[in-house]
């Protein structure tokens, strides 16, 4: 953890760009893949229990099936799971960098339950591959698993989703992900279907498609296969519009922008795409017919992300203007403190240049009336009056009615003091160079 | 017959969902999103950089329940010479020359037949801060609708801080 806040200062303007296509990029890889095995555990686990309660061997089989072509082996749960989500911790951090979300404690509550789940699911991988002799540890490690996958599931859900509320980040602030609410409802049940279906579609794919697929052996277990696989994912499919139109309708007004809408509606056609050729799969029995479908999906996973994060992105706007703001000020500082970097005893001199470019020249000009007054006009009254010119930069009073007040600008004293110095010490170097004139 | 009706199902009950979206898309085109001002007037600038209060430019007149929007003079007292090279500031300075009000556009506002009889002054009083309400002004552009002013969300923080829930402290 102190590691990860090392690794963040704050971010400049690109670094803020690049944050954000780490986290659609790597969601890309984090999100589907923990989908992939927290689906396949549970249609293994499932197809075990019913099998053995049908005694039929065909489920029996096509559990172990599963487990052995998806389940998760640790090296690909630490570069599909564990990393990305640490880089999409990371590049969260810079997004709401000095806001009141606790993104290390969120993150790292997923990263630690993802990785309970991760190592589980291997132990039952294991298990699986001597099923006869270990089934039991096999159901015992899988349904951990299936527990832990699924609260990485709602994890990642709520924590995506509290990022809708900027209002309410201070108080979840030293909260676990807890967020319960209506939206987190609706996208946990989209998240499950939609987990269930891809795992499907992928199931179709890796069996029968890429590469040699699965030895079936027999016509009867590829035609058992082929409906099983073809039937959830058609099913799954079917379901998830319905969710993507409730969270739309229940979507929080502060994250709505034109993209969240055009882009929901192209996965809506991207799902339906799919089903038809699900739907073709199964009445033509003929699995080639969804060679398409496991890209199709990818693609339409890849337009959520950006959907959701474009919804993100307005909802913490005022956050990122802040953090733009904050960037550019601090740009400002590293340029000036850069050019005098020689020379020490200036240096007061040039705090209070730089903090007078920044913050007074907005409204401010020697010999012309900007916001304020020119400082030929007002300065003379201030001259060896250095304290009483800090007093009135500190906390500013109405002088003229000619001139809207001037506001407050919450310097700190010294910076005050160095302004008021540079202020008096410049009065009288140009006033002496309009004086030789 | 029947090889034909379940994938025109299929893709009816698919367009029908994206038709839903549209729908609500549409919606929140034309009533919920927050309108383009005549003039981009961006709060950022003003209240985060200048550090400009609130209450400089919305004033609250103690007779009046409203937080009037600012009157071009105002602009104009710094604008006759601030940013004037800025397109936004060339187009207020031309309302100011010809006289015209600016007609902002409002943002946040009741539906009419709730007969809504809401007042600044005594949250104000109390202390409830303008971002609870209008969320963080001051790095907005221009003001936007951060969320839905509903009776829910009055009501609620009525009871959590013991203000009045009667029924006529906030209907006429
Ligand atoms: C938002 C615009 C704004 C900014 C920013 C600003 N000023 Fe001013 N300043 C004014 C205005 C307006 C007045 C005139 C106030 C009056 O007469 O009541 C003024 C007046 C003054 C005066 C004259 C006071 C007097 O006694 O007549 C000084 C000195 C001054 N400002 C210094 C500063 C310094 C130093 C800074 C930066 C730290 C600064 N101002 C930033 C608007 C601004
Ligand atoms: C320099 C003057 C100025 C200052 C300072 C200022 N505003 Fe505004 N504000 C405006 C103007 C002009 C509008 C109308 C244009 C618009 O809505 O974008 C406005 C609009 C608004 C609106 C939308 C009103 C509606 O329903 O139409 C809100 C809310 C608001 N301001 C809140 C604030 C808050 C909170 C602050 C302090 C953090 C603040 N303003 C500071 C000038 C100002
Ligand atoms: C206290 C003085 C002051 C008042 C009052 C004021 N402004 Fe400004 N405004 C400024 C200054 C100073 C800038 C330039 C800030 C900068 O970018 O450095 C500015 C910038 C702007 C800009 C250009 C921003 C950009 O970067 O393009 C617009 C537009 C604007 N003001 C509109 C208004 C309107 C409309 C009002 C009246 C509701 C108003 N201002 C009132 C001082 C003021
Ligand atoms: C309790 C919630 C609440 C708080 C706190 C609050 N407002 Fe408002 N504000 C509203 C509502 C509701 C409206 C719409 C009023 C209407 O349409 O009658 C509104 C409208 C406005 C408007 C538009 C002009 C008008 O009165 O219709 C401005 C400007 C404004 N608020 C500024 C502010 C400022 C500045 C603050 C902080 C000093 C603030 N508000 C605090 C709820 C709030
Ligand atoms: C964040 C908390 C909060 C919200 C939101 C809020 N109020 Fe209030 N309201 C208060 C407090 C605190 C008081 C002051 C009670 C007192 O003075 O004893 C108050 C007072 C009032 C009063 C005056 C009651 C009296 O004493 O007669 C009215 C009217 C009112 N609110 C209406 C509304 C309306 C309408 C809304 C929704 C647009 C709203 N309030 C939203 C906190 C809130
Ligand atoms: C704290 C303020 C507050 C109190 C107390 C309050 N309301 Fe409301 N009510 C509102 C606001 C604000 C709206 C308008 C919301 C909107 O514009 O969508 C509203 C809307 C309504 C509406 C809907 C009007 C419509 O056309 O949709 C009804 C009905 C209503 N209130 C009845 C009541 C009743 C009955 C009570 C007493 C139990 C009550 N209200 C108490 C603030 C309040």
């Amino acid at each position: 953890m102190i590691i990860w806040d090392a690794l963040i200062s704050q971010p400049r303007a690109d670094h803020l760009i690049i944050a954000k296509y780490i986290v659609i990029v790597l969601s890309l890889f984090f999100f589907p893949y923990i989908s992939i095995l927290f689906g396949s555990l549970l249609y293994a686990l499932g197809l075990n229990v019913k099998g053995r309660a049908d005694h039929n061997p065909l489920e029996i089989r096509l559990s172990a099936d599963i487990m052995t072509t998806f389940g998760g082996g640790l090296g690909r749960g630490f570069f599909l799971g564990i990393l990305p989500l640490m880089v999409i911790g990371v590049a969260f951090a810079q997004i709401l960098y000095d806001s009141d979300f606790n993104v290390v404690l969120h993150f790292g509550t997923i990263l630690v339950l993802a990785t309970l789940g991760i190592i589980f699911s291997f132990f039952a991988r294991n298990y699986a591959l001597e099923i006869e002799a270990k089934e039991k540890l096999f159901r015992i490690t899988a349904t951990l698993a299936i527990v832990f996958l699924f609260l990485t599931i709602y994890g990642f859900v709520a924590t995506t989703s509290l990022m809708y509320y900027p209002g309410k980040w201070a108080t979840m602030k030293t909260g676990l992900p807890t967020l319960f609410s209506a939206i987190v409802f609706v996208r946990l049940l989209w998240a499950l279907t939609f987990s269930l279906g891809l795992t499907a579609v992928a199931m179709l794919f890796f069996f029968f498609i890429w590469g040699d697929g699965l030895d079936f052996g027999s016509d009867d277990y590829k035609r058992f296969v082929r409906y099983f696989v073809a039937g959830n994912a058609f099913l799954f499919t079917l379901l998830q519009p319905l969710f993507v139109v409730w969270d739309l309708y229940i979507f929080p007004e502060i994250g709505k922008t034109a993209a969240v809408y055009n882009l929901s509606a192209g996965f809506v056609l991207l799902l339906m795409l799919c089903g038809i050729f699900l739907y073709q799969v199964i009445i033509k029995q003929n699995e080639r017919l969804g060679s398409a479908v496991f890209p199709l999906y990818i693609l339409g996973v890849l337009l959520f992300f950006i959907s959701d994060h474009a919804g993100r992105e307005t909802a913490y706007q005022e956050h990122t203007n802040y953090l733009l703001a904050q960037a550019e000020q601090l740009k400002q500082q590293q340029a000036m403190e850069a050019a005098p970097a020689a020379e020490e005893a200036v240096s007061k001199m040039e705090l209070g240049k730089q903090i007078y470019n920044i913050r007074c020249a907005a409204c401010h000009a020697f010999d012309r009336k900007v916001v304020g007054p020119p400082h030929f006009d007002v300065l003379p009254k201030y001259v060896d009056k250095k304290e009483e010119l800090v007093k009135f930069i500190l906390s500013p009073v109405r002088v003229n009615p000619e001139y809207p007040p001037m506001p407050s600008l919450g310097l700190q004293p010294h910076e005050a003091e160095a302004v008021a110095e540079y202020l008096l010490e410049e009065f009288q170097r140009q006033k002496q160079a309009s004086g030789q004139q | 017959m029947k090889e034909k009706i379940i994938p025109i199902g299929i893709v009816g009950y698919f367009l029908l969902m994206v038709a839903l979206i549209g729908v609500l898309g549409w919606y929140w085109q034309n009533f919920q999103k927050t309108p383009v001002q005549p003039i981009e007037f961006p709060h950022n600038v003003h209240v985060g950089k200048l550090k400009l209060d609130c209450q400089f430019c919305h004033k609250f007149p103690s007779k009046s329940k409203f937080a009037t929007v600012p009157s071009v003079k105002l602009c104009v007292d710094c604008h006759k010479t601030a940013a004037t090279d800025r397109p936004e500031v060339k187009k207020l300075l031309k309302y100011w020359e010809d006289q015209v009000p600016i007609e902002w556009l409002k943002v946040y506002s009741f539906r009419k037949n709730a007969n809504v009889n809401f007042s600044h002054k005594p949250h104000i009083r109390a202390g409830v801060d303008c971002s609870t309400c209008h969320g963080r002004v001051d790095q907005m552009i221009t003001a936007r609708k951060t969320r839905n002013i509903n009776m829910g969300f009055c009501v609620s923080c009525h009871r959590q801080e013991r203000a009045p829930t009667d029924c006529w402290t906030c209907h006429k």
